[in-house]
């Protein structure tokens, strides 16, 4: 496995796009979360906010939760990577060569999955270490209270990678990948559960049943904790947790078996 | 003898569209094995399951007398079809993919980038290079590690004639190192020149296959010319052992005779002693494009 990861390192270190765009997914995190932080600051300053939340979101403990909630919404960019890490394969055709120069075609997919999950764990750290640092310069005291919140980020992540990587596979083409992926996501993963909701007597069993959206339920709204909890019923982040394991143990299986079977 | 390769009943549908019914032969070492047949016969469909790219519909093969497994690819240089690079990256770095994916131990990627002329180019990006180019780096692709057996789909694709001329010695030169060369080809000329067995496809079906001597020649030929032709022809059919004799393009006279029973000395004799002179006369195996056009149409 250590000579099939340094090949995909070949791969990637001269691939300007997949540097690019991991470049603009840390800047990203940064400004979306700073946005937040300012706004939140500013909110602070001039209402007075008591009952509105249990604290300050961008304090120890809460941030974890807050910030692992912000950087979820920014997840299409290392699933673009991970599209075109796919679809540049089919492309190129050197899925075909890999295959062909002596690569088995378990041992082509398996790599992929572990890049997936490579590129998850990286995602993750950033995010971590993005954290401490705005956790630190708020002046507030550290605390590694809700650090699962970086666990179930890591969950997260590694579900919108998969998912995308999967479209990869079925579609093979970069654009209408990304097209595909980014407009699911945004829009029919959200609008789904959302129309169910009523018919569910206002309980979020539509979350549930969307690949994305689930993952999505790991991480609770962090603003305005008190009210969101009372007013909307948030999905249960351990009946989603379980639900997206399934969906990891799916994509595995699914992505080998349609590799290994098919017409390259 | 040992085989390299041997396909076994194989067929491979798209569809409701055969693109191989029931091929079946053997490879033997040290061959030049030239697989020829028209666009769209199945050659690269067959080479395409042989290299595992492809599921077959039905039947198997075997890689060096075992089932083909990722281990017996590496020891096989292949080019299929198109060359297949990463498009961002230079010569040297594509090659080192290849060596690393065929577990070759320190490669030697300058020389096979000499042995295609490519080696000015080997910080280049594969897509600035032209169509020959890149079919050369796929060559030199296939050199790496020193295959004893290569592969080669329309080897000179895109080539000019000073590079088709340099791929053909090349692959001369690695079939006089003993190695086994799969040629598939709808280039006659060039699988009559550098061909020692040969396999007929057409629409997925094997037509016809053995020695290119075997295939080519089902009879001799020569072809005379004299002063007067209707004379020639009746000294011709007086001739013992031949077999037919018929008008031939420009004037001349074909006689034919079974294989290996032709001697231009006995026919210049025989005219002679006929009073007869001769003011041509040419030894002529069918062409394998005679042969070919002849098979496929049926």
């Amino acid at each position: 496995m250590k000579t099939l990861l340094q090949i995909e390192w070949m791969k990637v270190r001269n691939y300007r796009t997949f540097w690019i765009l991991a470049a603009l997914f840390v800047i990203a995190v940064i400004g979306i979360n700073y946005i937040s932080f300012r706004i939140n600051t500013e909110v602070n300053n001039t209402t007075s906010a008591v009952g509105l939340g249990t604290g300050n979101p961008f304090d120890f403990p809460q941030i974890w939760n807050t910030m692992a909630w912000m950087s979820s919404m920014l997840l299409y960019f290392p699933g673009f990577i991970m599209i075109f890490l796919i679809s540049n394969e089919f492309t190129f055709k050197t899925h075909r060569q890999n295959i062909i120069d002596g690569l088995s075609r378990k041992e082509f997919v398996m790599i992929k999955l572990n890049v997936a999950l490579i590129i998850a764990i990286v995602t993750t750290l950033i995010v971590f270490l993005v954290t401490l640092l705005f956790g630190l310069l708020g002046g507030g005291k550290f605390s590694l209270e809700g650090i699962e919140y970086m666990g179930y980020f890591f969950i997260c992540s590694f579900i919108y990678i998969l998912f995308a990587m999967v479209i990869a596979l079925l579609l093979r083409k970069a654009a209408l990948s990304v097209g595909i992926y980014f407009i699911y996501g945004l829009i029919i993963d959200n609008v789904i559960p959302a129309l169910l909701r009523k018919s569910f007597d206002g309980k979020p069993y539509g979350s549930y049943i969307m690949p994305l959206d689930v993952a999505d339920g790991l991480l609770p709204f962090p603003f305005f904790k008190n009210q969101v909890d009372a007013i909307l019923k948030t999905p249960n982040p351990y009946i989603c947790l379980v639900i997206c394991i399934a969906w990891i143990i799916f994509y595995y299986s699914f992505s080998i078996r349609k590799f290994q079977n098919e017409d390259l | 003898m040992n085989y390299v390769l041997e396909i076994n009943d194989l067929s491979k549908n798209y569809g409701s569209v055969q693109a191989l019914k029931n091929v079946t032969y053997k490879v033997p070492q040290g061959t030049v094995y030239g697989i020829l047949g028209p666009n769209g016969s199945g050659k690269t469909t067959m080479l395409g399951i042989i290299m595992d790219i492809l599921r077959p519909t039905g039947g198997g093969i075997k890689l060096f007398g075992e089932v083909p497994t990722a281990a017996h690819r590496r020891r096989i240089g292949t080019l299929l079809e198109t060359p297949n690079f990463y498009h961002y990256m230079s010569a040297v770095d594509n090659l080192k993919i290849a060596a690393a994916i065929k577990r070759v131990e320190n490669p030697d990627i300058e020389g096979v980038l000499k042995k295609v002329n490519l080696y000015e180019r080997r910080d280049s990006k594969f897509q600035t290079f032209s169509l020959g180019m890149k079919q050369r780096l796929a060559i030199a692709s296939c050199l790496l590690g020193n295959p004893d057996v290569l592969v080669f789909d329309e080897p000179t694709n895109g080539l000019d004639p000073v590079g088709i001329a340099e791929i053909r010695d090349l692959i001369r030169r690695i079939a006089s190192e003993g190695k086994t060369i799969i040629m598939a080809s709808h280039l006659l000329d060039e699988v009559e020149k550098v061909c020692t067995h040969v396999s007929i496809m057409k629409k997925g079906v094997l037509l016809a296959n053995g020695t290119v001597d075997e295939i080519m020649a089902n009879d001799d030929m020569a072809e005379t010319g004299a002063a007067d032709i209707n004379q020639l022809k009746q000294v011709l059919q007086s001739m013992p052992g031949q077999t037919k004799v018929e008008m031939g393009e420009n004037g001349r006279v074909n006689i034919h005779f079974s294989i290996g029973s032709a001697e231009p000395g006995k026919i210049n004799q025989h005219c002679f002693n006929n009073g007869l002179t001769l003011t041509h006369l040419v030894m002529k195996k069918k062409s394998l494009e005679a042969k070919f056009l002849e098979m496929t149409n049926e």
